[in-house]
């Protein structure tokens, strides 16, 4: 490895920092006052000298504290806000000021960083603000809550949906199928899902944004990174936490399908609108509405039938921590149970099929000071899954997208012979798929383990200190299924001059027996080793901060070429001076089996700075101005999410040919894609300015501006390497992106007396441009993708709806399908007089991800009583509503819903907004166009909580240190162009939900 | 100096942390501090150290494919790689978007307004908007070739050399080279046939080659492919069932031969021989008469007409493009009024009215053919038959209505457009009903014995009227070659004593009838240059009182010529990478 030697070099200045041994003296006692910034005592706060970390103090409740020690000594105050400050021990009395900027934020690789110190963009957000969230999976809380951060929600049971994660938009783009967006999300400092922790566990989540926050997450780093720490034991003594809190549960929005009548009409409207006559007569109709004949006429509500209003969730969890002399321990249990919508689970004697799910969390946290020198800390933690469901192929999305697309008027629910009903054409009974065809049980278990050594060597070499640790996880899922198969009865009625005279009934499938099965679907192994050296060395009012540090993971999923491994060696320099300035060099240089040799490992530098304004003199008396800062700051920072094995040039199986007298296949061998070389990793470009400041006390203001540009990004190259090569062609690593934007927070807040309140509000802009895509030819410039978002919606722009066919004869030839009147006319913009893919143009947005996403929280409290809110929004984002039932009606046998009304009939031509209804496949209204494409802005309501705090003369008595009771809604109303669904899920699936949740925190 | 620097509750604490922490119980003992920091030291570095030194950790990888060497190293894999040389050969089956190319000649016109194919018609195609856009196909194809030709050439795969079978095998392998170099003259052919003059390519390119190769001239190209066709047919053995592997459909000596002798019939044609060499008409005569004097009659014999297409075992066969079993030919072109039918090629009146009339051996308009317009299907040339589904034919025990109102025509939706459906290579026997669908064969027709002597016949026609022989070999007439045709159709001979351009034009309506839907009028209409007479395109419709039948033709479309279409547009696509590359003259 060519980079060892430079690495050795590092090792070396290391070596050189050598300084004097520390002299020793006589311990004193020194005592002293911890106020807050107005002036109010800090109470509880932790006091130690860094020399001696078995002599912990607390302050009482005057903020007072008295300590043994020697002049010279750090003398160090760590608050339960995570606030920290350090003091040489000189005086013996001590009055010390501990404010905001005091607060140590998590920078990286398990690094803190005061607050007023950092001079890159970081992101956080704390467990008090995040406990105002009922989630299951953490991800979920963060909506709005952390600028730059972008979340998007997903459908799905809480089992599985993860909301899409992006930190400062996007600047990349795959290749067909394959993402290359993921964000790296740490746990304590080791990649992890953050799916597989509790809410209650996490101290903070941090987002790292600019190149001098990620430089050292090297090839890892470019889509941003997630920090997400847990907590550990805080306070004096044993203090113990527990919580419940009861959810309802109810489906956001359940689009609204037509009844069987309005289904047959529109089923007739369609069926004249495609050139023929009605498919259902007049009286079949009357048969429907009226409901006479509910066997052979049915109509059915199968969401009606199929959910139930309301399900629910149970949270319990129950911490305990303490910061003893020698041992700091965090312990949890968390309990999760989730009962589903489903309707007619109990069918079955023995089992339910109502969607569930149950989970344990646990987590113990310990740091042992094991030496006076030497500190231990072993995170374990790990949880239980188990859910229920019925017994479907694939997931619980199977039974919604039955229920969606089964329309009113296709078969009852059970024939007059007790048969599930069924057609040929509609084999899936949606309640037979909720209680008729078995259940099956899917359960994960995880463990996660950090064990790391830290040993101070200040005896050695004052400042200085080394650490070293692994991490193991593990993940093990598995799925038993209990299934059977469902017969059903199709009845068809036999007419003469419409009168029902017989009726066939036909039974297709079997009804079985439960048969049993398990498989593991998918487990994952990981295991990391970290070694590192700080040094700290401070000279007049000049800090030098030093790491180096050195990594090696690999993570191994199930299958063939899912096995990950990364090297990684990176280091930062962190100066201050006089508290004023600061300057970070950050660096690393990482590798990965993922690249070819020679192109697999590189090297990111950025440097940073930040000049604390509200330091300089003619500031610091500033009434206005508490707090100022100025950062800046510029490097590099790598993407290694590319497609695997492409760096070679195989051969693969290729068509062949038949010879002989009976003609009989003989294989084929050819030359496969040919190698892309060089294959390396994205590099992305970051620059960032930011201001940090407060003023007067009670106004937060975070601004940050930034620039990134990436290269590298892989492309296909059909657009650059002509066709006579023959073979098929190879991928380059030449795309390249720019991604600028902005961030802006602002939070203000107070207290008068008894009344406190916050108000505040985040906002985020990125807008990102493909600079090079090695296009392929288009013949018209507003074809390009060039020059256009990641992901831009492209479509036809409609004009309107055929009226007649002299309409179609008078227009330009639409050439995707045969038109009729009520189809889709669009505008011809090359004027060719052909509409064809080449009249496509950029409409709207991305269909990736927001250009703004922003939110506003509000919080006021009068004594114990408190009420809180947020509301987060996107904006400048296209949706294409292509999904079958809810949007595109009818055809393809599927249902047809409340959002069809407004479909293009004869009468309603001057009004309609959507094309006519429609069986045939029509690839001319059913393609991108103006039509299907939706603004997909939204202004949700994401949580709403009314909260009373117990008054502490009452819980005292109890024995109980702090109780809080509350009430809380989550995503309880949106404000979209949609209306008939979720915005952010408009598939078939599972409902996103609103709950409604009840709860009790107690502490003692 | 007393110090507490273990607040560990206790007891005996172990020496391994004693020595950590440094405890400093023997004071002033400078040499034991030194020792203890390099110790110290050194247990960091053994931390730090293994990791640094690792790097082989990243060499890790699931890797499982084959590279070139281990192609090379067994013959069966190298074997495969000149399968896939031939997977490369086409058939016009459903070439354009789901159309023959025939409908793009006046012999047909697809049903289906959405397919491609019109846009040959309505002259709607271009540079951007390609169509039979086979440049990618055939140059990959080329590279497969040259690929193997490079590398795959001359192995002894020595291990498996004294397995009882390989010298058979070496046999066989001696032969690969002259069928892969034919394969490759074969698809410039086709390039060259479209595009003119296309870029030469005999090795694997890399990609800067490929991106800045120059056009090569069409006669460079064509002179190539012929000495391609003489070293293949020199090497090649007749049969390879005479051979040891027995594999009927490889490359043959008279498939090379008959390529040359349609490359050469090419050339000579007035699209590529502007001035009317009759050098390169005695020329492709000669090449033609080179198949029939040395496999004619021996090899090749001309059998029954219904029994050539989809026959690999037809005597007439030189050379098939042989398809893997399916049946979605016929779906495509059954008639719409038989369960599984779709519609798709429909023969044109013009196509019919080739067909002469049995008795008299007359065109229908000539006087005293015999013609009966009120019967028109009657008397005619057995060919019309085996060629084309017409109003009355039974077809899988049915008969075909195609008057207006019956079982297979219109108002009915998607029924024929010019009153024919097509009946050359459909298989009656597939079956398309849902309950019991069956597949069967294809074999699409490259070469055959008759279009060798049709080549003759057209070339000593040119060269030297219908009934001269020519110095040399060129012993048979074009009379006497066009004749053997006529003879096998039960066709009455070509009378004697025709001018030049009579026999010309009869010769032509000849080869019209006899090769119909076999791929070749699309570029004999380009060859002869005789594009503008083929734009009107004609059906019949067919009305039905009581058990009467009237035929009234009509016009079915008027189509679009323009000259450039003699030739091919150079996709624009190749044109914004390679500026090297020259677009043909019109486009």
């Amino acid at each position: 490895m060519k980079n060892k030697n430079s690495i050795k070099y590092l090792f070396l200045w290391f070596l050189l920092l050598l300084v004097s041994y520390p002299g020793l003296a006589q311990q004193r006692m020194f005592s002293g006052t911890i106020t807050d910034k107005n002036g109010n005592p800090v109470a509880d706060a932790l006091v130690t000298v860094k020399e001696r970390p078995s002599t912990k103090v607390f302050t009482d409740n005057e903020g007072r504290f008295n300590i043994l020690g020697e002049p010279g000594e750090l003398l160090t105050v760590t608050t339960n806000d995570n606030l920290h400050k350090s003091l040489v021990l000189e005086a013996e009395q001590i009055a010390l000021t501990i404010e905001n900027s005091d607060e140590l934020i998590p920078v990286g690789h398990r690094l803190e960083q005061h607050k007023g110190e950092i001079t890159s963009a970081i992101g956080v957000v704390r467990a008090d603000e995040l406990s105002k969230s009922s989630v299951y999976n953490p991800a979920n809380a963060l909506y709005g809550k952390i600028p730059g951060l972008t979340v998007l929600q997903n459908g799905g049971t809480s089992w599985n949906n993860a909301p899409d994660l992006y930190i400062r938009g996007v600047e990349t783009f795959g290749i067909g199928d394959f993402v290359n967006t993921n964000i790296l999300v740490l746990v304590d400092g080791f990649e992890r899902p953050i799916s597989s922790l509790s809410l209650a566990e996490i101290e903070n989540v941090a987002i790292l944004k600019d190149a001098a926050a990620l430089a050292m997450y090297g090839l890892r780093g470019a889509n941003g990174v997630m920090l997400v720490t847990t907590k550990k034991g805080n306070g004096q003594g044993l203090s113990v936490n527990a919580g419940y809190e009861h959810g309802i549960t109810q489906a956001f929005r359940i689009p609204e399908f037509l009844d069987a009548y309005g289904y047959a009409s529109a089923l007739n409207q369609a069926y004249v609108n495609d050139g023929g006559n009605p498919y259902y007569s007049a009286q079949e109709l009357s048969r429907f509405q009226s409901g006479t004949s509910p066997f052979l006429y049915p109509n059915i509500n199968w969401l009606d039938e199929g959910l139930r209003d309301f399900g629910s969730t149970d949270q319990l969890h129950i911490s305990f921590q303490e910061q003893a002399s020698s041992v700091r321990y965090f312990g949890l249990m968390n309990f999760y149970n989730e009962e589903g919508l489903l309707g007619p689970v109990n069918e079955n004697e023995g089992y339910t099929t109502q969607i569930n799910n149950f989970k344990i969390n646990l987590r113990t946290n310990f740091q042992i000071d094991l030496t006076r020198t030497t500190r231990l800390t072993a995170n374990i933690a790990g949880n239980i899954g188990q859910g229920n469901r019925p017994s479907t192929p694939n997931d619980e999305n199977d039974v919604f997208e039955a229920l969606y697309s089964t329309t009113s008027a296709a078969f009852p629910i059970k024939t007059y012979n007790d048969e599930w009903g069924g057609t040929t054409t509609f084999p899936d009974n949606p309640m037979a798929m909720i209680s008729g065809i078995g259940y099956s049980v899917r359960g994960q278990n995880e463990l996660m383990v950090d064990l790391l050594v830290e040993q101070s060597l200040d005896d050695l070499v004052k400042g200085l200190s080394a650490e070293a640790g692994i991490s193991f996880d593990n993940s093990y899922n598995f799925l038993d299924v209990k299934n059977r198969q469902y017969q059903y009865q199709e009845l068809t009625p036999i007419l003469e001059s419409g009168v029902i005279i017989d009726t066939v009934e036909t039974i297709y499938g079997t009804n079985t027996a439960l048969e049993f099965s398990t498989e593991v679907p998918y487990q994952w192994r990981r295991f990391s080793a970290v070694g590192n050296l700080k040094h700290v060395k401070t000279w007049g009012d000049n800090q030098l901060n030093s790491i180096l540090l050195l990594q090696s993971e690999q993570l191994v999923l199930t299958g063939q070429h899912n096995t990950y491994r990364h090297l990684l060696a990176a280091g930062n320099f962190h100066y201050s001076k006089a508290g004023k300035y600061f300057a970070d060099l950050s660096w690393s240089y990482n590798g990965t089996n993922l690249l070819p040799k020679g192109s697999r490992a590189g090297f990111f530098p950025a440097v940073s700075v930040a000049w604390k304004l509200s330091e300089e003199d003619w500031l610091s008396g500033s009434s206005m101005v508490d707090y100022l800062k100025l950062r800046a700051s510029f490097g590099m920072t790598g993407n290694d999410q590319v497609i695997q094995n492409i760096s070679a040039s195989p051969w693969i199986s290729g068509s062949g040919y038949r010879y002989g007298s009976n003609n009989s296949g003989a294989g084929g061998y050819t030359e496969g894609r040919l190698a892309s070389s060089p294959l390396t990793y994205e590099t992305s470009y970051k620059s960032n300015i930011g201001i940090d400041a407060n003023l007067f006390g009670m106004l937060d203001i975070n601004l940050d501006a930034f620039y990134n540009k990436r290269e590298g990004i892989l492309v296909q190259t059909q657009g650059s390497i002509a066709g006579v090569m023959g073979v098929e062609l190879p991928y380059a690593s030449s795309g390249s992106v720019k991604n600028m934007g902005a961030e802006l927070g602002l939070n203000l807040y107070d207290n008068t007396g008894d009344l406190t309140y916050h108000l505040g509000g985040y906002l985020s802009y990125a807008k990102n441009e493909i600079l090079d895509m090695l296009e392929v030819y288009r013949p018209y410039d507003y074809l390009k993708r060039t020059g256009q978002s990641v992901h831009q919606a492209f479509g036809l722009e409609a004009i309107g709806f055929f009226s007649n066919e002299s309409d179609i004869s008078n227009s330009p030839e639409h050439s995707f399908s045969i038109v009729r009147p009520g189809d889709i006319k669009y505008k011809d913009q090359n004027n060719d007089d052909v509409i064809n893919d080449f009249d496509e143009v950029p409409i709207g947005y991305s269909t990736q991800n927001p250009e703004l996403y922003f939110s506003g929280s509000v919080g006021i409290a009068y004594k114990g009583l408190g009420v809180e809110a947020l509301v987060q929004g996107i904006a400048n984002m296209t949706m294409y509503l292509n999904t079958p039932s809810i949007f595109w009606p009818l055809r393809g046998n599927n249902n047809i819903s409340s959002f069809s009304n407004d479909a293009w009939t004869p009468s309603t031509a001057s009004t309609a907004t959507l094309p006519g209804l429609t069986l045939r496949e029509n690839a001319n209204n059913f393609r991108p166009n103006t039509v299907w494409y939706a603004d997909a802005s939204y202004l949700k309501l994401r949580s709403v909580e009314l909260y009373y705090k117990l008054p502490n003369q009452l819980i005292s008595r109890l024995g109980l240190n702090e109780t809080t009771l509350y009430v809380r809604g989550m995503n309880l109303l949106s404000f979209d162009e949609i209306e008939i669904i979720d915005p952010e899920a408009i598939g078939l699936v599972y409902p996103t939900l609103m709950t409604f949740n009840i709860g009790i925190k107690i502490g003692f | 100096m007393k110090q507490v620097y273990f607040i560990t509750t206790g007891k005996d604490k172990n020496k391994f942390m004693r020595f950590l922490s440094f405890s400093g119980d023997t004071e002033n003992n400078k040499t034991n501090n030194l020792l203890r920091k390099f110790i110290k030291l050194f247990l960091i570095a053994a931390v730090m150290i293994p990791l640094l030194n690792s790097c082989e950790y990243l060499d890790y990888n699931e890797l499982d494919q084959y590279d070139q060497e281990d192609i090379m190293s067994e013959f069966s894999r190298v074997s495969n790689v000149l399968n896939h040389v031939y997977s490369y050969l086409p058939a016009d089956f459903m070439s354009v978007d789901g159309a023959m190319r025939s409908s793009a000649s006046d012999d047909a016109e697809h049903e289906w307004d959405l397919s491609d194919i019109h846009k040959f018609n309505d002259g709607s195609w271009n540079a951007i908007v390609t169509l039979d856009d086979n440049w990618d196909h055939f140059y990959s194809g080329i590279r497969a070739a040259n690929v193997f030709l490079t590398d795959m050439t001359g192995l002894t795969f020595d291990d498996i050399r004294y397995n009882d079978n390989y010298w058979e095998l070496m046999e066989e392998y001696e032969f690969y080279p002259y069928e892969a170099r034919f394969l490759r003259a074969f698809y410039y052919f086709e390039l060259i046939k479209r595009y003119w003059n296309v870029p030469f390519i005999l090795t694997p390119l890399t990609q800067e080659e490929a991106n800045s190769v120059s056009p090569t001239s069409f006669e460079t190209i064509l002179d190539f492919i012929i000495s391609e066709c003489d070293a293949a047919s020199a090497n090649l053995p007749e049969s390879h069932a005479d051979v040891v592997s027995q594999d009927r459909g490889r490359v043959t000596k008279g498939i090379a031969m008959a390529l040359k002798a349609r490359a050469l019939l090419y050339t000579a044609s007035p699209l590529h021989n502007p001035a009317n060499d009759q050098g390169k008409w005695i020329t492709a005569a000669q090449a033609a008469k080179e198949i029939i004097d040395e496999l004619g009659g021996s090899r090749y014999t001309l059998s029954s007409y219904t029994s050539i297409v989809n026959n690999m075992n037809s005597t007439e066969l030189i050379f098939e493009r042989r398809e893997s079993s399916s049946r979605e030919f016929e779906e495509a072109n059954t008639a719409v009024g038989f369960i599984g039918g779709n519609t798709g090629t429909c023969p044109t009146q013009n196509l019919v009215d080739c067909y002469e009339m049995q008795a008299t051996g007359l065109g229908i308009d000539e006087a005293g053919s015999g013609y009966d317009p009120s019967q028109p299907y009657v008397g005619r040339d057995p060919r019309l038959a085996a060629t084309i589904i017409y109003n009355g034919t039974t077809w899988r025990e049915d008969t075909v209505e195609i008057w207006y109102g019956g079982l297979n025509a219109p108002p009915k939706l998607h029924t024929t457009k010019t009153g024919y459906y097509l009946r050359k290579y459909l298989i009656e026997s597939i079956s398309l009903n849902p309950v019991n669908p069956s597949t069967d064969y294809h074999y699409w027709v490259i070469f055959r014995y008759g279009e060798v002597l049709l080549n003759y016949a057209e070339a000593m026609n040119e060269a030297f009227g219908p009934e001269v022989t020519g110095p040399g070999t060129l012993d048979m007439t074009a009379l006497e070659a066009v004749n053997m045709i006529r003879a096998r159709a039960s066709m009455p001979d070509f009378p004697n004593g025709m001018t030049q351009d009579d026999f010309r034009e009869k010769l032509r309506n000849e080869r019209r009838v006899e090769l119909a839907f076999e791929d070749h009028r699309f570029w004999d209409i380009r060859r002869w240059k005789i594009g503008p007479t083929t734009t009107d395109i004609y059906g019949v419709e067919i009305t039905k009182v009581g058990t009467d039948l009237t035929y009234n033709t009509k016009l079915v479309e008027t189509r679009v010529w323009n000259d450039r279409m003699y030739l091919y547009p150079i996709p624009q696509t190749e044109l914004f990478i390679n500026d090297n590359l020259v677009q043909n003259t019109g486009w």
